[in-house]
């Protein structure tokens, strides 16, 4: 198998793009990938200060990376989610990482908010789903370290197969108000709400793992334990089962959507300040100050709904 | 001597080389989601790999 830019042995068979690469030639065409996405969305521009949210996974350091060789100013933040040895284990991958490149990485400890609860403890203490109260958390500590330290925009590793099994999600459920929101950029709707960015939204999870590979990044490889059985995992699984039949029907289906996204937008929610913490909600009390509050013992009755 | 494939804290053991294509199908894995690695570096599809190799295989999705 030969490269189809240089001749050289080709490392990789990218059937989406039909077209074999080798690994120096991959590099290459995953980083003009990436620079027109960031163009073609109008995600960063040039001179801002970006903050990478990494989790000490392919994704996310790949992101880093990519972005530090495309010339962005780039620091990162890691947010410990307190979940035992693997976060121990994520935390060490992405300070290795920064050190190596000589970057800054915050650090975010969710125990730090939470009188020393990880994630699982306040899902459990609270009834909830791990993934959504991790998410959630995540969320609001990414937005609040972004405005706090003065970046202009914060950038997430979210890939191809993540937009696409959240696409397919959507759809299945017709979650108007999501499909709404779904895309490479999520601008600020509010002074204090950070622009948000994905600039691997068209690069396939294969092809980021790839990259980290190539470039020699230690990623934390194994998963979260309670990602195990994760509706997005299995519909990954199929949408890949798709790709395999059909080489492109991930990237069709997810760019498709992107041109008739508009038509999903709705009115922006009519945002407030939350009375706990003063961020932005629709709601007198944000998610994250009502689960501090449900924590407590002090639950309001006028916070949002989960 | 048989190739050792290393997947997920499992070891397979094949007999005879093949090209690293073939271990997808054998061991039912789709190559989307998937990377063979020997030594590290990526594998293409159509390396034949030695009866004596010892490889990784990948798994490149995440959820979340």
């Amino acid at each position: 198998m030969k490269c189809k830019i240089c001749g050289g042995k080709a490392v990789l068979k990218l059937r989406s793009h039909n077209i074999n690469l080798c690994e120096d030639c991959f590099l290459d065409f995953f980083k003009r990938r990436v620079r027109k996405t960031i163009g073609r969305y109008k995600l960063i521009s040039k001179g801002e200060r970006v903050l990478v949210a990494v989790s000490g996974g392919k994704d996310s350091l790949a992101l880093w990376d990519v972005l530090l060789e495309l010339g962005f100013e780039a620091s990162g933040l890691y947010i410990d989610l307190g979940i035992g040895g693997y976060s121990a284990l994520s935390r060490e991958k992405a300070l290795k990482f920064a050190e190596s490149r000589g970057r800054e990485l915050i650090i975010e400890e969710v125990k730090a908010h939470f009188d020393g609860l990880g994630i699982p403890e306040i899902a459990k203490r609270t009834s909830r789903s791990v993934c959504s109260t991790c998410g959630m958390i995540k969320r609001y500590l990414m937005n609040k370290a972004a405005l706090e330290r003065g970046f202009d925009v914060l950038a997430t590793g979210h890939n191809l197969d993540d937009e696409a099994a959240s696409l397919l999600g959507n759809v299945l459920g017709w979650r108007i108000e999501y499909l709404a929101r779904q895309h490479p950029l999520l601008p600020s709707t509010d002074g204090k709400l950070v622009r948000k960015v994905k600039p691997l939204a068209l690069c396939s999870e294969k092809e980021t793992a790839s990259y980290a590979i190539i470039r020699g990044i230690d990623y934390i490889v194994d998963e979260c334990p309670f990602a195990e059985g994760a509706t997005s995992i299995f519909y990954k699984n199929l949408l890949n089962r798709l790709e395999l039949e059909s080489p492109g029907a991930k990237l069709q289906f997810y760019l498709g959507f992107l041109k008739t996204q508009p038509l999903f937008r709705t009115r922006e929610p009519q945002l407030r300040e939350c009375r706990i913490c003063g961020y932005p909600t629709t709601l007198p009390v944000c998610n994250f100050c009502r689960l501090r509050e449900q924590l407590a013992g002090r639950a309001g009755s006028d916070a949002e709904e989960p | 001597m048989k190739m050792e494939i290393r997947y997920k804290g499992k070891v397979y053991k094949l007999e005879g080389k093949r090209r690293a294509a073939d271990i997808f199908k054998e061991l039912d894995l789709n190559p989307e989601e998937n990377l063979i690695l020997k030594e590290g570096k990526l594998v293409a599809p159509d390396e034949v790999l030695s009866e004596d190799a010892i490889v990784e295989i990948r798994p490149v999705i995440s959820g979340g």
